[in-house]
């Protein structure tokens, strides 16, 4: 899932070298922390937050090996 | 008419000149339009001087929707069934026709999911180009299987409503409300309906006519 989250980041921002994910385990949810490009951070959370929203239910809706929810923080 | 990456190349012809282009820009000739800026000619004292062909190369509509295509794939690809997609593009909106098995999943309860994925795709779109492009998804395929669905949901519930004076459905898309109000409406006149609530939680209530329930409580 992790790559699959770059794969679609990758696409949608101006910087797709500058982006890093770091991945941490819970028991019930799995979260991804984004490290993007100062100037993409607005690209990828979108107005109210629609793009990081509309990613983070792609990401839940796709078969998940873990059964585990996903959570997604953007780090700036 | 999309134009994107918009470079002029100069060569002796235009032919030529578009061959350059298509070496550099990497792409398949079907993405790659151009238009000539300036015709290749001979001028001069006996045709001696050799103006040169000047051409304007753009990346056309084909490769948006190519692009597009590869990135709606890497998503499908992650969710199970088998899906067929088919893009067109109208002036400055693009149609994303889905299609296949396991599109319940791909739509999501009260159609979250391809809220996410329409919305998804139009970023993605949008990055690429500077005019302001549309990107709706159609699932008409899927729509017509469900009304057959969505018709057997509402003459049981019709009969539910008969029995137990009336009765609420799930949540439900408009399209789907549709097909319950106007099943009903057709097939049982002494009921009526009518949709509560806020999107997307908005359902259906369908309820027994008031004189025709008083008319039975008298029997």
């Amino acid at each position: 899932m992790k790559e699959f989250l770059e794969e679609i980041l990758k696409r949608i921002v101006k910087h797709p070298d500058d982006i890093a994910i770091v991945e941490f385990d819970d028991t019930s949810v799995k979260t991804f922390e984004i490290i993007v490009n100062n100037e993409d951070v607005g690209q990828i959370i979108g107005k109210d937050g629609r793009t990081i929203k509309s990613i983070n239910t792609i990401l839940n809706a796709a078969k998940s090996s873990e059964g585990k929810k996903f959570v997604l923080k953007v780090i700036r | 008419m999309i134009k994107l990456d918009i470079k002029q190349y100069t060569a002796k012809t235009a032919e030529l000149a578009y061959e350059n282009a298509l070496n550099e820009y990497k792409v398949p000739k079907e993405e790659l339009s151009f238009t000539v800026v300036q015709e290749a000619a001979k001028t001069g004292f006996l045709g001696l001087r050799t103006i040169p062909a000047i051409i304007e190369v753009y990346l056309n509509e084909n490769h948006l929707l190519a692009n597009l295509q590869d990135f709606l794939n890497i998503i499908l690809d992650k969710f199970e069934g088998t899906f067929y997609s088919n893009l067109k593009i109208f002036g400055k909106t693009i149609v994303v026709s889905l299609e296949g098995e396991g599109l319940e999943k791909l739509i999501g309860k009260y159609g979250r999911t391809l809220g996410a994925l329409q919305h998804l795709l139009m970023i993605y779109v949008n990055r690429m180009t500077d005019t302001k492009i549309d990107v709706k998804l159609d699932i008409g395929e899927y729509r017509k299987n469900r009304k057959k669905h969505i018709e057997e949901i509402a003459d049981s519930t019709a009969r539910k409503a008969i029995r137990e004076g009336s009765t609420e459905l799930a949540p439900m898309f408009s399209f789907e409300r549709k097909i319950i109000h106007e099943y009903i409406r057709k097939n049982f006149p002494q009921l009526e309906t009518k949709s509560v609530g806020l999107e997307p939680y908005r359902k259906v209530v369908v309820y027994a006519k008031e004189l025709q329930t008083t008319g039975s409580k008298k029997r």
